[in-house]
């Protein structure tokens, strides 16, 4: 390392990243600024039903990524707008990496260079440490960015209930020692039973496509009668009875085994009606929900406006419970994806400085590490796409460092992975290693 | 001084380097002494530029040795730079760069830096610190090039072409320069594709022909070569259309008189000039730059 070259370099390229991180930049914001326009009356969280069709989730998949809380502000970052700003960081890095080495042959000033008393290895990995400063400043910039632009548009995001394993034990124990309160403390609705009841089945066939396959029932025709269902379940139920030819066929009943249909019908109507009274009345079932999914529960059953405050109360929960349950985002789970976008562009850059290596002088050294950047990103893309079809097709995908980030950003375990991070790092080592190693042997001629 | 008590601050061995099929330098043995101004002759092409890429280390050879100052240039190259000034031959250097900043950032490469040393140099070669690399003509740029090599004093300088596009006074100040250095005792490796100038400056040349070396020796010995070149003016109303003289070479006959190069012992053409019907006669030495040509297009490996 060589601290001349490193303060120059720094300086030379200074003016690109300023252009570049502030475009970035920029764009990442002005892009969270269309929140709230594109979320007005909760439209995005409606498009999450529609986008429960797994081959639909996969098309989207393919133009960004995760979209299973698109409502969500985070779901908003990783889907529209995060994913371009990567490509755009990874196209800097490599445009940097391109010029660290390559342009000092393109320009002739490597004669220059290589006759100053440093080693090959003192020059390439002071160049390299320029590259990495720059990237990470750009990743930093990016997450302050990213939560600077959260925290202006967050008033427009539903919140989103995130449990800590503490404060659910806390409050299952609140709801056991005072069961007679639980229906006057949540907002309990024959509504709300039913949004519940409703989600949990949609989840369930979700969960069970495979088995449904079997039954020769079509997914998206089950949800479509779920969503039929949503208003009210009530009226759901009467309707089948009412015309039970539309519905037999969806559930491979044939015409001549109407009764049979009927009868079956008849039988969910009384469980669900059942289930309802014993909801209503007993604790049990009540807790019973709550243990299976806290957060969704609680979303729901505290939704009206001061209804949490009224929660707090009534069951003696600490007062700060609602500020530390519900939050419109995270800034931890914004700082892991943050560090997966800046091990990639990290692994990108690496891998570009290599490639300008083994481009011959005088060739144009952007155009092929350009295409390779594309390259990567779509075939991620792709993979996203086969995602809904083929799962074989779609670990195609792994041979882009695209894929090996985590962007399910809504999933409760939300992480860094040890081996997404090791294999970045690999990457990144084995590309600079064989990009020194050729550097050490390469004829400067100019 | 001998040969055995002087110290060989360049030395290569054997040098050979093939571009794929074809041939930059081919079994170049070199040996500077220290002290001296050593000039490589040869023209464009003839691989100049080859053997001193590889004595800086920017290529590697595929056979031989490089040597500087007594150690082995191919494994500690680096360090051994700290001690070498080097002048190339084509210059680029980074765009958006002024002089003074370049200088700077090459002299903050060296233990020696010489930042002290910019401004006198660059009063001495006129070149202006604050204009920008990129709006430099060539001379300009040339005059970067010679102050960059000198600023951290090294031990011997790698001059490649250093002159062209400098203007005769600078050029002569340039030579100025030299002169000084040597006696500072810096050792100077000199290339050229031009005679005149290493013949005023070194002590001895090598020169190089199609990658080959193909004569070293000191100038002196080159001088003696009894090379003469004549000029003859006739007599009035007298002029000859032929000239049958032996041993003269490059003959050029005009109206009013004649003039060639002579080579062997002078007193066969003076004999032999007393037979003609001359107003006047002229004998000189001729400049190297001649001495070569007489020998690089005829006779080249005799030599």
């Amino acid at each position: 390392m060589n601290w001349n070259i490193y303060q120059m370099e720094m300086r030379r390229n200074l003016k690109s990243f300023t252009i570049w991180a502030g475009s970035i930049c920029g764009i990442l914001f002005l892009g969270m600024l269309f929140y709230p326009a594109i979320n007005a009356d909760g439209l995005l969280t409606q498009m999450e039903a529609l986008f429960e069709n797994p081959m639909m989730k996969g098309m989207l998949a393919a133009f960004g990524a995760d979209v299973t809380s698109l409502g969500s502000l985070m779901g908003f970052y990783v889907t529209y707008n995060s994913m371009y700003n990567v490509l755009l960081g990874c196209i800097f890095a490599s445009v940097l990496a391109g010029n660290l080495l390559a342009k000092e042959e393109a320009e002739k000033t490597a004669e220059f260079l290589f006759t100053r008393p440093v080693s090959r290895k003192t020059i390439f990995f002071s160049k390299t440490a320029v590259l990495y400063t720059y990237i990470t400043l750009l990743s930093l910039l990016f997450f302050i960015v990213s939560v600077a632009s959260m925290e202006f548009v967050k008033k427009d995001s539903p919140r989103y209930p995130e449990i800590s394993a503490e404060d659910k034990q806390l409050i299952m124990e609140q709801i056991q020692n005072n069961p007679q309160v639980i229906y006057e403390a949540f907002n309990l609705t024959d509504d709300s039973f039913a949004e519940y009841s409703l989600t949990y089945a949609s989840r369930l066939l979700s969960e069970s496509s495979d088995e449904m396959k079997g039954m020769k029932l079509d997914i998206n025709s089950m949800n479509s009668l779920l969503n039929e269902a949503m208003d009210s379940p009530e009226k759901f139920f009467e309707n089948v009875l009412n015309n039970p030819e539309r519905y037999m066929s969806l559930f491979s009943f044939e015409p001549d085994q109407q009764e049979e249909f009927l009868e079956h019908v008849r039988g969910e109507q009384i469980e669900y009606n059942t289930m309802k009274d014993s909801f209503f009345n007993s604790p049990e079932v009540f807790l019973l929900i709550f243990e299976e999914n806290t957060s969704i529960a609680l979303n729901q059953f505290t939704s009206e406006p001061g209804s949490m405050d009224k929660t707090i109360k009534l069951l003696k929960l600490p007062e700060d419970l609602e500020k530390r349950i519900f939050k419109k985002y995270s800034v931890y789970k914004l700082a892991i994806i943050c560090t997966y976008i800046y091990l990639l562009i990290l692994s990108m850059g690496s891998i570009v400085l290599l490639i300008s290596l083994l481009v011959n002088r005088g060739k144009s050294v952007i155009g092929p590490t350009l295409g390779l950047v594309f390259f990567f990103y779509f075939l991620n893309s792709l993979s996203s796409l086969a995602m809904g079809f083929s799962t074989t097709l779609s670990y195609m995908g792994y041979l882009s460092p695209f894929t090996w980030m985590d962007t399910d950003i809504n999933a409760p375990d939300f992480q860094l992975t040890w081996w997404r991070v090791l294999y970045f790092i690999l990457i990144s080592g084995l590309a600079l290693m064989s990009a020194q190693m050729r550097l050490k042997r390469k004829d400067i001629l100019v | 001084m001998t040969e055995s008590n002087r110290i060989p601050i360049l030395e290569t061995t054997n040098l050979t380097k093939y571009y794929g099929k074809s041939r930059g330098a081919e079994d170049v043995s070199l040996r500077v002494y220290q002290g001296e101004i050593y000039g490589f002759i040869g023209p464009n092409g003839a691989g100049k530029s080859t053997t001193i890429r590889s004595i800086l280390g920017l290529i590697s050879p595929d056979r031989g040795n490089v040597k500087l100052f007594e150690e082995d240039a191919l494994k500690i190259g680096a360090r051994l730079r700290q001690k070498i000034g080097f002048v190339p031959s084509e210059l680029s250097y980074y765009d958006g760069l002024t002089v003074k900043q370049l200088l700077k950032y090459s002299a903050d490469f060296y233990e020696n830096g010489g930042q002290a040393r910019i401004a006198p140099y660059s009063e001495r070669l006129k070149l202006d610190l604050n204009r920008k690399i990129n709006d430099l003509s060539l001379g300009n740029r040339k005059k970067v090039a010679i102050i960059q090599a000198l600023l951290h004093r090294p031990e011997l300088l790698i001059l490649d072409e250093p002159t062209s596009g400098l203007d005769p006074l600078i050029q002569s100040r340039f030579y100025e320069i030299l002169r000084e250095e040597q006696k500072r005792g810096c050792t100077i490796f000199f290339s050229s594709h031009t005679l005149s100038e290493v013949e005023r400056l070194c002590n001895r040349v090598a020169i190089i022909k199609e990658g080959c070396i193909v004569n070293i020796s000191e100038i002196d010995q080159l001088r003696k070569l009894y090379l003469k070149r004549f000029r003859l003016l006739f007599k009035k109303g007298k002029s000859l259309s032929e000239i049958d003289l032996k041993g003269i070479s490059e003959l050029k006959i005009t109206k009013q008189g004649a003039e060639g190069l002579f080579e062997g012992d002078v007193r066969d053409l003076m004999k032999q000039l007393a037979e003609l019907p001359l107003e006047d006669a002229v004998l000189e030495d001729p400049s190297l730059e001649e001495i070569f040509m007489h020998y690089y297009s005829d006779r080249g490996e005799s030599l």
